[in-house]
């Protein structure tokens, strides 16, 4: 039994120490908000919690990031529920899973504020800051279609699905196949599933690749994919034209070097920036964050053009490259649309829920 | 076989004619034995004689391949366990079947717990087993597990289980091989106990003392047969040892070699060695000759061999081997300095079954051995098998032939062949013929004779008699851990090395059984080592 | 005959010891402790809705886990749990699409886990393969099956303001929720199964020593099978309730619980060399890993610190169990002469 008591002992004793070690002091009257993200060590992701924290330093609020892998539903509500029961006042969090639903909207009843951003659950009875999916789908298949010569173009098309049943991620590519219909001449396979981790992203893409090795275009719908794209595309003598989602590093990297065509943003910088911003302002006026729709704009990225969205300047492709890995940078260029946001600027922009689908 | 009278017309249990053979090896070869109800009815013999498998047979563990086993006077068929059980056949092994981790009652009631609603009754198990733990001197916490209690413990909690069931007829394999004096006394006025309910017992035993004190019939079985059945008030030790020895099997033995010059001053020198299992050996063994190493089962033979392999530590002592160094400290060191074993389970510790004959032999070339390249060169190992194959006349279809497909003797040869590569100048062999056909054995003791002949240390242990006589120059007998004697020359004679072996004395004119009736004498007198 | 020199350790402690400290007071203090620990840093994790709410958290994974230990004492290993589970939930909820009675769902839901775990059981004893092969195979069919069935898309159950949603999402006594009630008397029932049951015996005979057990009688493949289809079973209840609680199943719910499951099962104390397993153990194992995932929370602490505790407190768990078992064995040996 001794034996026992000790493990049990040293075991208790580790956890509390490794936690006390790396815990910092909490300032009791500073506003604090939780938020959570759906997946770790992913750099588009990474950018969303940049564009969060940045709100925080703005604001003044202290923030503490979640980070659960997996897109696992119900971790991350158990995240939510700890963070509402450690004492912030709000919590932002992506929503990958109906399943959270119900425990969102408990929350919410209960007077804590919460704030949906990338993935979200129309049930939940929150803002929610993204793109329009099915709309940025559309503007992603007519980009395509028209690389590939328009209304009279032939071919295979190949879509693949990092996570397929994610509604955002239906959305998309539901936009893209109306987008690709405008060419008869098309033939679209999939969406396939191609998994969110990069290494097993790449790999089913080669093996679509191996299985259609007469393809035009392949489409992907999430952050990983156009590095993965180039990537084969590099290796098999850049036969096709390689779309997809995201401007991270890789992907910007990609097509700088002629690997891969095109590639969509969502404003990752605003679907981290702007749920903190209007979970401040509920906590502040004591109400709930409204039911609504902020689009958080959509960017398209090519290597002769750079459009950043939400009304921002032109910048050139390098410059692009040098914010997608400099938070500090992209918190500047991003000043002009946080200072939109003062006052009755917040919620101009929103939409019903309804509309993110359109 | 004369059968006495019995007190009731039917023998309790009856075995005609029981045959049974694991592959080449012959267990039972019409075995015939009759129990009388109500009485100790002893077993004995060699290692090999059947004892074990008749045993097993009757308690459903081993199905026989031909002959007749008569409960009450009715044929029947045990096939299970469970079916022996139902007919009130109880068993305990030598082996203990225990659950270590369980408690002492939960292993006394193993799938026989009562419940009371619903429930398993702890309380119930405790009143049922209360009384026969006391007269078994038992006094343990019955809700620790059974792991915490010495060997001797364990062995009377098996004996309890079984008893607990009022087992019709009991077999007791080498029930207290693990006992101390004061327990196995115990354990004999329980049995007396029980004889006087009427309940029936078969005892299986080496221990000729104990057989004597408590047996009231005595079988005694000899390569699958019995041999003869008395009363054992008719009987006397060397009759007996007489009955399990039989007249000589003409195994032809191969002749000593003429030595090979050079290497005759080597040997091993064991001073004092101990440990768990070894008390205080001390002997020493010359290059050129063939050392024996006999014992009774746990009496420390195959512990000395693993102690000097490096297998198992000992405790204390010192042991110089040719190189002038230690005990090794692992196998693979006493590999690289040229020592080597082969042991007694080849299918467990001395093969990869399911690798061919050319890994196998390549194994301690290529494990053990320090330098050379790091890739595995598929035509030296060639070499090596084709070498062996050839040299001890292995039986195989190819050098790729999996080990599994080999025959026992075959199998044997490619343990020996793999060390045989590695040149070792100390042989240590444990049971080399166990399970090995005739020819096989024959061939075997030719390279015993050679290893020695090639200066070779060479240290032999067998179960049988013949072997040892046959092959060694001088036999080590160990008793419970203990050197109980050394024979050599004119003292080479089975009986005086089964006498040896079993009461770790030599015969002399004491030798007539009625003396060793009595409990309590029981034991290594004083004085012995 | 041998002397008195036996073994090293005396006897075990004479009857009246009876009333010996049971053996999950190891993980209960360590518990404790930490939760001491996180509770005077942070006093607000000591509010009972706080503590309720780490107990809500346990409730799914904390069901399957009692159900592992089972399987862990006979040393297998079920690696579809979490499959079993979603595939459950999927089941039960797509019955209550079809406007069947939601009670009737949640009995079908457990029945239908039970037959997963059938079938799991009978492959194991058909092919004669360990478990832990076997689901290895079976999680990806449950997997894709489940995934087949609901198209990737979340299921959600209409009509949840009947009896069977209200009363799952209740609260007995105003506090405590439904499925934490659930949870733990399906862990005082699979307790007393365990120890005080001939079932729960014949499994740790089992796990203790294959051999002997099969030579008492018990038939080894049987209790595989049985084990194989409780844990199926309370996948199935664990799920049904979930849609009943969460109103929802995502295609990807329980993709990993298996590694949390046999986490808390081996923190509680359920050693993987089988023989021996702790339903108490396994709850307070769930206990501690959602105690260490709240503390990190409470503590503020850099989310990619919580994935290396989470993984250091589990390393040393099963360290320490090794080198426990490692002294016990020399132990024993050296109380026991070998031969």
């Amino acid at each position: 039994m001794s034996s026992r008591f000790y493990r049990a002992a040293l075991m208790a004793g580790t956890a509390a120490i490794v936690m006390g070690a790396a815990a910092s002091a909490r300032a009791e009257e500073k506003i604090s908000v939780g938020f959570v993200t759906h997946a770790q060590g992913n750099p588009f992701i990474q950018q969303i919690v940049d564009g969060a924290q940045a709100a925080a330093d703005d604001l003044g609020v202290t923030l503490t990031v979640a980070q659960k892998s997996g897109g696992d539903p119900e971790a991350q509500l158990r995240a939510v529920q700890n963070f509402v029961s450690s004492g912030v006042q709000g919590v932002a969090t992506s929503v990958p899973g109906e399943s959270m639903a119900k425990g969102l909207n408990d929350i919410i009843a209960s007077g804590v504020p919460i704030a949906q951003y990338n993935l979200l659950a129309t049930s939940v009875k929150a803002a929610y800051v993204g793109e329009k999916s099915v709309e940025s789908g559309r503007i992603l298949g007519k980009m395509i279609v028209a690389k590939m010569g328009g209304a009279a173009a032939k071919g295979t098309v190949v879509i693949g699905n990092c996570f397929p049943g994610f509604p955002v991620l239906e959305n998309r590519a539901k936009g893209v196949q109306e987008s690709l219909k405008t060419a008869p001449g098309l033939k679209v396979l999939g969406p396939f599933d191609v998994k969110v981790s990069a290494v097993e992203n790449y790999n089913h893409w080669e093996q679509l690749y191996a299985a259609n090795p007469d393809a035009a275009a392949m489409v992907g719908l999430c952050a990983p994919d156009v590095a993965s794209l180039g990537k084969l595309n590099a290796a098999t003598g850049d036969k096709f034209i390689a779309g997809g989602y995201d401007l991270t590093e890789e992907n910007l990297a990609a097509i700088k070097g002629g690997h891969a065509y095109v590639t969509l943003g969502q404003s990752a910088f605003v679907q981290g920036y702007l749920p903190i911003a209007l979970l401040v302002d509920a906590i502040k006026n004591k109400k709930p964050t409204p039911v609504g729709f902020f689009n958080s704009g959509t960017q398209i990225v090519t290597a002769d053009s750079v459009d950043m969205g939400n009304g921002l300047p032109k910048v050139t492709y390098a410059q692009a490259q040098a914010m997608a890995s400099d938070p500090k940078a992209t918190a500047v260029y991003y000043k002009p649309w946080t200072q939109s946001l003062a006052g009755a600027g917040l919620m101009a922009g929103m939409k019903p829920i309804a509309a993110e689908s359109e | 076989m004369a059968a006495r009278s019995a007190p009731h017309p039917t023998p309790l249990i009856e075995v005609r004619g029981l045959a049974k053979r694991y592959g080449g090896v012959v267990a039972l070869d019409n075995m015939n034995l009759a129990v009388e109800r109500g009485t100790i009815h002893a077993v004995v013999g060699e290692n090999g004689a059947g004892k074990s498998t008749l045993m097993k047979a009757l308690a459903g563990a081993v199905r026989p391949d031909s002959g007749t086993i008569l409960l009450d006077g009715q044929a029947i068929a045990i096939d299970s366990p469970n079916a022996a059980r139902k007919r009130g056949i109880g068993i305990v092994y030598q082996e203990l079947s225990l659950f270590p981790q369980r408690s002492v009652l939960a292993n006394l009631f193993v799938n026989r717990e009562p419940t009371r609603g619903g429930f398993v009754s702890v309380a119930a198990m405790e009143a049922r087993s209360r009384d026969l733990l006391d007269q078994l001197g038992l006094h343990v916490d019955v809700h620790a597990p059974v792991s915490r209690l010495s060997i001797g413990e364990q062995q009377l909690v098996e004996l309890c289980r079984v008893l607990l069931e009022d087992p019709r007829l009991l077999i007791l394999d080498e029930p207290n091989s693990a006992l101390n004096k004061r327990e196995t006394e115990r354990l004999f006025t329980v049995l007396q106990r029980l004889r006087a309910r009427g309940n029936t017992m078969l005892y299986v035993s080496h221990r000729l003392e104990e057989v004597f004190a408590i047996s009231d019939r005595v079988t005694i079985t000899r390569n699958g047969r019995d041999v003869l059945t008395k009363d054992r008030t008719a009987l006397t030790i060397p009759e007996v040892i007489e009955g399990m020895i039989g007249v000589q099997h003409d195994v032809l033995f191969p002749p000593p070699l003429p030595h090979r010059a050079g290497q005759a001053g080597a040997r091993i020198a064991v001073e004092n060695l101990s440990n768990d299992t070894l008390r205080d050996i001390s002997f020493t063994a010359r290059a050129g000759e063939v050392v024996g190493l006999a014992g009774l089962e746990g009496s420390g033979v195959s512990n000395l061999l693993a102690v000097l392999f490096g297998t198992e530590a000992a405790r204390s002592g010192r042991v110089t081997y040719p190189d002038a160094r230690g005990l090794p400290k692992h196998p693979a060191e006493a590999a690289r300095r040229g020592v080597c074993l082969v042991p007694a389970d080849r299918r467990r510790n001395g093969l990869m079954l399911d690798k061919s004959i050319l890994f196998n032999i390549s194994q301690v070339a290529v494990g053990a051995g320090r330098g050379g390249s790091p890739w595995f060169s598929q035509s030296r190992a060639l070499e090596r098998a084709n070498r062996q194959i050839a040299a001890l006349r292995i039986k195989a279809r190819s050098p790729y032939s999996l080990a599994n497909e080999l025959s026992g003797g075959n199998q044997q040869k490619v343990v020996i062949g793999k060390w045989l590569e590695i040149g070792p100048r100390v042989f240590l062999l444990d049971d080399p013929t166990r399970g090995v056909d005739v020819g096989a054995k024959r061939e075997i003791y030719g390279l015993i004779r050679q290893m020695s002949a090639d200066g070779g240390i060479v240290l032999f242990s067998s179960t049988e008699l013949p072997e040892l006589i046959g092959l060694c120059d001088r036999i080590l007998v160990l008793y419970q851990g203990r050197l109980a004697g050394e024979l050599s020359g004119a003292q080479l004679d089975s009986r005086t090395l089964l006498h040896l072996i079993n009461t770790a004395e030599l015969p002399s004119a004491r030798d007539s059984g009625p003396e060793f009736a009595v409990p309590g004498a029981i034991g290594v007198p004083e004085g012995r080592p | 005959m041998k002397d008195e020199t036996m073994s090293q350790q005396t006897a075990p402690r004479a009857p009246e010891a009876r009333r010996r400290l049971p053996d999950e007071i190891g993980v209960i203090v360590a518990l404790a402790v930490m939760m001491t620990v996180i509770g005077v840093a942070r006093p607000r994790f000591l509010n009972p809705l706080n503590l309720l709410t780490i107990l809500g958290h346990t409730t799914f994974l904390g069901m399957l886990a009692v159900g592992m230990v089972f399987l862990l004492a006979i040393r297998e290993i079920d690696l579809s749990v979490g499959w079993i589970f979603n595939f459950s939930a999927v089941f039960t909820a797509l019955l209550m699409v079809a406007h069947i009675d939601p009670w009737i769902c949640a009995v079908a839901g457990v029945i239908f886990g039970a037959g997963l775990g059938l079938l799991n059981g009978v492959l194991v004893t058909t092919l004669r393969l360990p478990a832990i092969i076997v689901t290895l195979g079976t999680f990806s069919m449950f997997q894709g099956l489940s995934l087949v069935v609901n198209n990737s898309r979340a299921v959600v159950p209409p009509g949840q303001d009947s009896s069977y949603f209200n009363a799952i999402s209740a609260k007995l006594f105003g506090v405590l929720p439904v499925p934490a009630v659930v949870f733990l008397v399906l862990a005082v029932a699979m307790h007393l199964v365990l120890h005080r049951s001939r079932f729960g015996y014949r499994v740790q005979a089992v796990g203790s020593n294959p051999e002997a057990a099969e030579l008492a009688g018990i038939s080894n493949a049987m209790v595989r099978l049985q084990t194989l289809v409780l844990m199926g079973a309370i996948c199935g209840l664990s799920g049904a309730m979930y849609v009943g609680f969460r109103g929802a199943i995502d295609p990807n719910e329980g993709s990993d619980f298996v590694l949390m499951v046999v986490a808390a099962v081996i923190i509680g104390g359920t050693p993987l060399s089988g023989g021996a397993g702790t339903v108490i153990g396994a709850v307070i194992g769930t206990l501690i890993i959602q105690v260490i995932s709240s503390g990190l929370i409470f503590f503020g602490i850099d989310a990619t610190w919580s994935t290396f505790v989470t993984g250091a407190v589990i390393v040393l768990a099963v360290s320490l169990d090794q080198i426990v078992k490692y002294q016990r064995t020399r132990r024993a040996r050296r109380a026991r002469p070998s031969g």
